[in-house]
């Protein structure tokens, strides 16, 4: 038994039926959908047509939802079904950032995500899905696509079919009967500000036209069901505190080289940082949880090939050698904390950097997926940790001040980079140019001012207090870019119609 | 897994072939376990209970089953359902969003009291029994002193088949009044001319050409079966084209969309016929049979010769070429020859239908509808499998015990004179025809009706609802507040679809059905073997539905019985005793719809009993040909020159091909392509089907001004006219309605999507939002129906002040899922705004989506802004506007009508005189309208004759 559906837009007429007996069926709250139709108008008066387009979960062969899911709430059933649990589900929206087709949605009153499950609690009994059953034109055929007997297998056999964005390797299990092809690509559709009879909701703006990835002239998306962004300032926090943290103890075995004078700044001060940012760390996340009571199941009850989980790793094992490099410089046991700064090194590096296969987990938001981004995160997380040592080094530490400046400049160039880079798509590109469009365009600059900075309060030795104050003040100005940018990157990435 | 796959629902329709089943087997309905969604994927058992009902949302009349959780008693959805033979167990969005409106948190739950002027938003809880007895005495005095004309009932959404032709006739007064005037009354005007049916019944599924003037797959009656067949019939290969002059989803499904310049689609149509007859597709068989060619004859003055007819056929329509059309409408003329030769290689399946659209648009608009029918009849699609029948083969009304007789007056605030032909009351007109000095209302119900927001002129409305003098008490019969219900005494709370009892039936297919509508709760409890004596002991709060309401009103009204109502009320078991909703419908199923006693006992059930646990029944017979049937001759004459049997001085039967059949509904008893009654009743010039040029015809409009054409009906299928604001999933789908304007217009007037623009009618001006768009013709702009609901922000400035103790909230009128609060300004006599104070947005409620509502503009309520456009010949409204459109003003606000009733009084006046001027060369007749022409509540054959005192 394979379940699947087959929409057949010969016969659909756009008439929502589908999308309110689901409401109906699975309590769906307003502002989120399980499935709804979307208008696409191509051509020209009067050879011009309105094309609706069935979208809902294509219950993926390789369900990239399943994969990124952290606690193993998310299942593909033996008979082709991604069901989700909640009762399983933490609420850290992940799912929602991996599915390149905006199935889940965040039930916000009950802290967890949903989708389409097939209505697998009526075919459990024996009865089709509620859209299907609705539909007045049968144009959703739902069946064993195994069973070549099948209505469905026989449709899909007959009729030449289309699946949507079948680029993303997902294997979707929705089959498409001679849909509106740039409809399903939302490369290719026009945005306008608002729909021909909604409002699109404040969160929802249309996103921009960039030269090279312009969409079809005269395909415009006419009608669209609103999808919010999942993650929101406790991940662009996360993404700074977590980068300090790594940050203090990449920088940790370097101190005395870098110029900070011995003593208990230079013997605890990065691992006291690195664990105040890292807790820090913990609860944002756990904060940003829809359930975060349920937080233990990412390490008791893990789907260990979600890099949320090896990412919990990382910072599991990160903050256990940070912590041991602290108990043993108080224990007196020198070598040991010497040996464990050495060991929290690539750790750091980890902690900085997971993230970017996290993002690379998040198949639906094509910027997440572009190069560079642990580069980049590694390297910002080096410009905390020089940052940490022009600090504890106060004045008259040139090799902190050189170390803050090369890393921000590097920082730097390699932003400004990514600034440059070729999307890879248009989706990738639309993000990108809303990311670089914001305000997140002047952050290299801070941030290599802030370097710049930073390396003229490190040379000034006769006036301690001053260049303190102004060492703080380049720090303040490269962290508030690196906040600013993070804030960017992550609000750029969701901004994006992908369905 | 279980797979049970029935192969055949037994109203003969094929079932799903699919290892699942659309629904649960019948005989699990008292106890369906299913497992619960919300707990999903633990397997949670919940026991439902499915109770069948029909829907109340458009008039289609679709199946639905409730689905009832047997441990809280709540309906937790409703679903299609598969015994019903119109909607064969699907839905369109409107049937699952019936849940919306039973839950809805605003609804109206107790009958309420105005407890301070006309207007001003404040109510007051009162009782059932204050009401009976209020209604009651005051009916009573009314009927008492003969004022048989000043009690009105106005339905908006009917149904309720043969429900209120009874109260009515029981109480004796001409008091039924509709909005068909605003609907569909221009196009059943032009059906009834041809053969006495006032609407189509295409059998779509079977047609080989399908030709659509409204838009059937997402709205129009019926949509939900309607689609289902179009679909069917496409899959099959039909072909089909739509004529509308915006994209509509219909015309985006057809194989051709038409997009004429409006008010001339009756020349496209002719257009057409000219290519049938030029090259001699038509059926002459037919037309030689069942049309009265040879009254037209002779009315030419000519001999009754079917070739001559025939080349006069020709001649009348020969100048409609495809150029000419495409000159005229603005369509390809290739297109307009390939399309005729389309419809004419159809013959016998030629499917068409038209309701409101171009008939309801323009001046002589119900000549479209004649124009339409024009191509069944040419091409012999009258009555056949794939052709378009007519409603009465298709729609079975039940008949109830001891009809009361029909009533001796006739009321001229229904069918004014001026509108001899009218086929529905001049509804739209009322207040107008009361500032005439006309009549006036004693006593008004409203039901299911918002004439303030619906009809055209709306605060006209208002100053008729709101001067007690014109209305002396005004209740309002609904489940929701609305903004008519602001302007009542009374605001009484009646039951949803899952709360109340009527039977209807409608021509949604070439079949026949009865639908049952039954009120849940009840049906749940009798099935528990409770005994429920009224349906409002087991509704929400104290919902009453109206068969109780109107028994327990007309004993309040004669109580005694000594008025001769009582007796009609009283049950035909249970002599003298008050008759029961069971009563009613039971002596109906057991003694008026054939075949169903017989099905019943198959089933091992009584009628009424078969038709709770299904909900609906095919009523068997032929629905197709009733017309081909033989008619009984005795005592007649027969006729062989007019090829006709005649008794008394009238036709009983038609001869064709030597047999008496029965024919049509029609004096000849044929299909009239000319029209006697016309020429009697002095519109001669209008005899045959024809094209009358529209108000808005380019050749009236001051272009240079920047006058266009504006289309402010078409409507979304996602939404219910005015009754839809109780639905959030409705309201989060389709919730504005911009002014679709096509790129070269926009470009001339300087306009971009999303800009303000001030629409200026005659009468004032409304401030909307722009929608640039290929799917529109140029020179047309439109607007959508439904949106632009509001409520009056109390206190702010409605007419009157408010005592703050007496507002029971801070606004009251249309359900904020959809509306925006406004105050209604009355600056002085007859200068009117509305303006709003805020927009649409998330408020505080039981339902926690009402706190997850992103949507704000809402829309603009356009209607206010016309003015009364009552079409000379047919009366109905016309609805579409000559406007301009330009950038809004400096104080121009979104969501603004500004409106000077004395410039709507002023038009009114003109289109009256237009009326007035169409009969002053008519000949002088006694009679009110023609005797057969149809009257919703008909009354005696005296009162259709003048009193002549």
């Amino acid at each position: 038994m394979q379940f699947g559906f087959a929409i057949d837009q010969r016969k659909c007429i756009g008439c929502h039926a589908c999308t309110v007996a689901c409401k109906a069926e699975n309590d769906v709250p307003v502002g989120s959908f399980r499935t709804w139709v979307q208008y696409t108008e191509k051509g020209q008066f009067p050879a011009v047509k309105r094309h609706f387009t069935v979208l809902r979960c294509n219950h993926c062969d390789a369900a990239p939802c399943v994969t990124i899911c952290p606690v193993n709430a998310l299942e593909k059933r033996p008979d082709a079904i991604v069901d989700l649990d909640r009762d399983l589900c933490i609420g850290c929206r992940a799912c929602m950032q991996a599915c390149p087709y905006d199935a889940l949605y965040f039930a916000e009153d009950k802290g967890v995500a949903e989708k389409c499950h097939f209505c697998a609690h009526r075919v459990e009994v024996g009865l089709e899905p509620a859209c299907v059953v609705v539909c007045p034109v049968q144009a959703i055929v739902s069946g064993d696509t195994s069973d070549p007997t099948s209505a469905i297998a026989q449709l899909i056999a007959a009729e030449p079919t289309t699946r949507r964005r079948t680029e993303k390797n997902t294997g979707p299990r929705v089959w498409y009967v001679d849909p509106l092809v740039e409809a399903l690509d939302p490369a290719r559709v026009q945005e306008p500000e608002a729909y021909l009879w909604s409002d699109r909701a404040a969160f929802d703006v249309p996103p921009p036209v960039v030269p090279g990835f312009e969409p079809d002239e005269h395909v415009v998306r006419t009608l669209d069901a609103p999808h919010k962004p999942a993650w929101g300032w406790h991940v662009w926090t996360y993404l700074v505190t977590k980068n300090v943290s790594a940050g203090a103890m990449m920088a940790a075995p370097f101190l005395a080289l870098l110029g900070v004078e011995p003593g208990p700044l230079r013997d605890l001060g990065p691992e006291i940082a690195a664990l105040g940012f890292l807790a820090v760390t913990g609860a944002l996340l756990t904060h940003d949880l829809g359930r975060p009571e349920r937080v233990w199941r990412l390490l008791l009850a893990p789907n260990t090939q979600s890099w949320l989980v090896r990412g919990a790793w990382v910072l599991t094992a990160f903050g256990g050698a940070t912590f041991g490099a602290l108990v043993a410089r108080l224990l007196g046991a020198w070598a040991v904390a010497d040996l464990l700064r050495w060991i929290a090194v690539p750790l750091a590096v980890l902690t900085s950097g997971y993230t970017a296969w996290l993002l690379a987990q998040c198949r639906g938001r094509d910027l997440w997926l572009e190069r560079g981004i642990f580069t980049g995160l590694v390297l910002r997380a080096g410009v905390f940790g020089a940052a940490l040592a022009l600090l504890f080094a106060g004045a008259a530490a040139p090799f902190a001040g050189v170390a803050f400046l090369a890393l921000s400049l590097a920082t730097a160039w390699h932003m400004n980079r990514e600034r440059t880079a070729k999307a890879s798509n248009t989706l990738s590109a639309r993000a990108h140019a809303m990311l670089w469009s914001s305000v997140a365009r002047r952050t290299p600059a801070w941030i290599a001012i802030g370097g710049l900075v930073g390396l003229g309060a490190s040379l000034a030795p006769s006036l301690p207090v001053l260049s303190f104050a102004v060492a703080v003040g380049a720090v303040v100005l490269s962290s508030v870019g690196q906040f600013i940018f993070e804030r960017e990157f992550v609000r750029a990435g969701q901004a994006v119609p992908i369905s | 897994m279980t797979t049970q796959s029935p192969s055949i629902a037994p109203s003969g329709e094929p079932w799903r072939t699919t290892t699942l089943a659309s629904f649960p087997p019948l005989e699990r309905w008292d106890d369906w376990v299913e497992y619960d969604p919300s707990a999903w994927p633990r397997k949670v058992e919940r026991r439902y209970a499915l109770v069948p009902t029909i829907c109340f949302n458009c008039e289609a009349a679709c199946g639905l089953v409730a689905w009832v959780d047997k441990s809280t008693r709540r309906i937790q959805k409703l679903e299609g359902n598969p015994y019903h033979p119109g909607s064969r167990g699907r839905n369109c969005a409107k049937g699952p969003a019936t849940l919306n409106q039973i839950h809805d948190p605003q609804r109206i739950l107790y009958p309420m009291k105005r407890s301070g002027p006309r207007g001003s938003g404040a109510f007051e809880r009162t009782t059932w029994d204050e009401v009976v007895a209020t209604f009651g005495a005051r009916i009573r005095k009314a009927l008492v002193e003969n004022r048989r004309t000043q009690v009105m009932y106005h339905v908006g959404r009917p149904g309720h088949d043969g429900a209120m032709e009874r109260v009515l006739q029981a109480w004796g007064v001409d008091g039924h009044n509709s909005h068909t005037n605003v609907c569909s009354g221009a196009a059943r005007l032009g059906y009834a001319l041809w053969s006495g049916g006032d609407r189509p019944s295409p059998d779509h599924a079977n047609a080989k050409f399908i030709l659509l003037l409204s838009s059937h797959l997402e709205t129009g009656h019926y949509f939900n079966p309607h689609a289902q067949r179009i679909i069917e019939g496409k899959m099959k290969g039909a072909k089909i084209a739509t004529v509308d002059v915006r994209l509509s989803n219909t015309a985006s499904m057809s194989d051709w969309w038409l997009a004429p310049y409006p008010g001339t689609e009756a020349a496209l149509l002719l257009g057409f016929a000219h290519v049938i007859l030029a090259e001699g597709l038509e059926d002459t068989e037919f037309l030689r049979n069942w049309v009265n060619w040879r009254e037209y004859m002779r009315a030419r003055g000519q001999t009754p010769d079917f070739a001559a007819f025939r080349a006069a056929l020709v001649d009348q329509y020969q100048h409609y070429t495809p150029e000419f059309v495409a000159a005229e409408c603005g369509v390809d003329a290739q297109t307009v020859r390939a399309i005729g030769r389309a419809i004419g290689a159809a013959r016998g399946a030629f499917a068409s239908h038209v309701w409101r659209s171009a008939a309801s648009g323009n001046l002589g608009g119900w000549q479209v509808a004649r124009c339409l029918q024009l191509l069944n009849v040419l091409t012999a699609s009258v009555g056949t499998q794939g052709g378009t029948a007519l409603a009465g083969t298709n729609k079975y009304v039940a008949k109830r015990w001891n009809p009361p007789p029909a009533q001796d007056v006739w009321s001229e605030l229904l069918y004014p004179p001026e509108w001899p032909l009218s086929h529905h009351e001049l509804s739209f007109l009322l207040p107008h025809l009361i500032a005439d000095g006309r009549g006036v209302i004693d006593t008004y119900f409203t039901r299911v009706y918002n004439p303030v927001w619906t009809n055209p002129d709306g605060f006209s409305w208002i100053e008729m609802l709101g001067d007690e003098s014109k209305v002396g008490l005004h209740a309002c019969l609904t489940p929701t507040w609305s903004e008519t219900a602001l302007w009542a005494d009374y605001v009484l709370p009646m039951g949803h679809a899952t709360e109340r009892h009527d039977v209807m039936s409608q021509e949604t297919h070439a079949g026949r059905w009865i639908g049952f509508r039954q009120p849940i709760g009840r049906v749940l409890a009798e099935r528990d073997g409770k005994t429920v004596v009224a349906t409002h002991e087991v509704n929400p709060g104290e919902v009453w539905e109206e068969d109780e309401f109107w028994i327990a009103l007309s004993w309040a009204i004669d109580p005694d019985g000594d008025l001769g109502i009582r007796k009609y009320f009283e049950s035909p078991y249970r002599p003298g005793e008050r008759l029961s909703v069971d009563d009613q419908y039971r002596w109906m199923f057991e003694n008026s719809v054939p075949g169903l006693v017989e099905e019943a006992a198959k089933h091992g059930l009584d009628p009424l009993g078969y038709m709770r646990r299904f909900g609906a029944f095919a009523v068997p017979g032929d629905t197709l040909t009733p017309h081909a049937h033989t008619a009984p001759t005795e005592g007649a004459e027969r006729n062989a020159a007019e090829g006709i049997w005649t008794k008394d001085g009238k036709t009983v039967a038609i001869d064709v091909a030597g047999a008496p059949c029965a024919g049509f509904a029609t004096p000849s008893k044929r299909l009239e392509f000319y029209s006697p009654t016309l020429v009697e009743w002095g519109y001669g010039d209008e005899a045959l089907p024809g094209y009358i040029q529209s108000h808005l015809h380019r050749s009236r409009l001051d272009t240079a001004r920047g006058e266009i054409a504006l289309v402010p009906t078409f409507r979304l299928p996602t939404q219910i006219h005015t009754r839809s604001a109780n639905s959030k999933w409705l309201a989060e789908l389709s919730n504005t309605n911009p002014v679709w304007i096509h790129p070269t217009d926009a470009a001339q007037r300087g306009v971009k999507s999303g800009d303000l623009i001030r629409v200026s009618t005659r009468i004032g001006h409304f401030v909307a939002r722009a929608w640039v768009t290929e799917g529109i013709r140029p020179d047309v702009v439109a607007c959508s129906h439904h949106m632009g609901r509001w409520r009056i922000d109390i206190g702010a400035s409605t007419p009157g002040a408010v005592d703050a103790q007496a507002r029971s909230s801070e606004s009251l009128g249309a359900d904020r899922w959809s509306s925006a609060p406004v105050r209604v300004e009355h600056h002085a006599p007859g200068q009117w705004r509305v303006r709003r104070t805020g927009d649409v947005g998330p408020f505080e409620s039981s339902d926690p989506d009402s706190s997850r509502v992103f949507w704000s503009a809402g829309g603009v309520h356009q209607n206010l802004a016309f003015a009364v456009q009552p079409d000379p010949i047919s009366g109905m409204h016309c609805w579409h506007q000559v406007v301009t459109v330009e950038i809004a003003h400096g104080e121009d606000r979104f969501g603004d009508v500004e409106v000077d009733t004395t410039k709507a009084r002023a038009v009114y006046l003109e289109w009256l005189e237009l009326a007035r001027a169409r009969r002053a060369a008519a000949p002088p007749t006694d009679l009110h309208r023609p005797e057969w022409f149809a009257r919703a509540v008909r009354p005696s054959a005296k009162a259709y004759r003048k009193r002549t005192s």
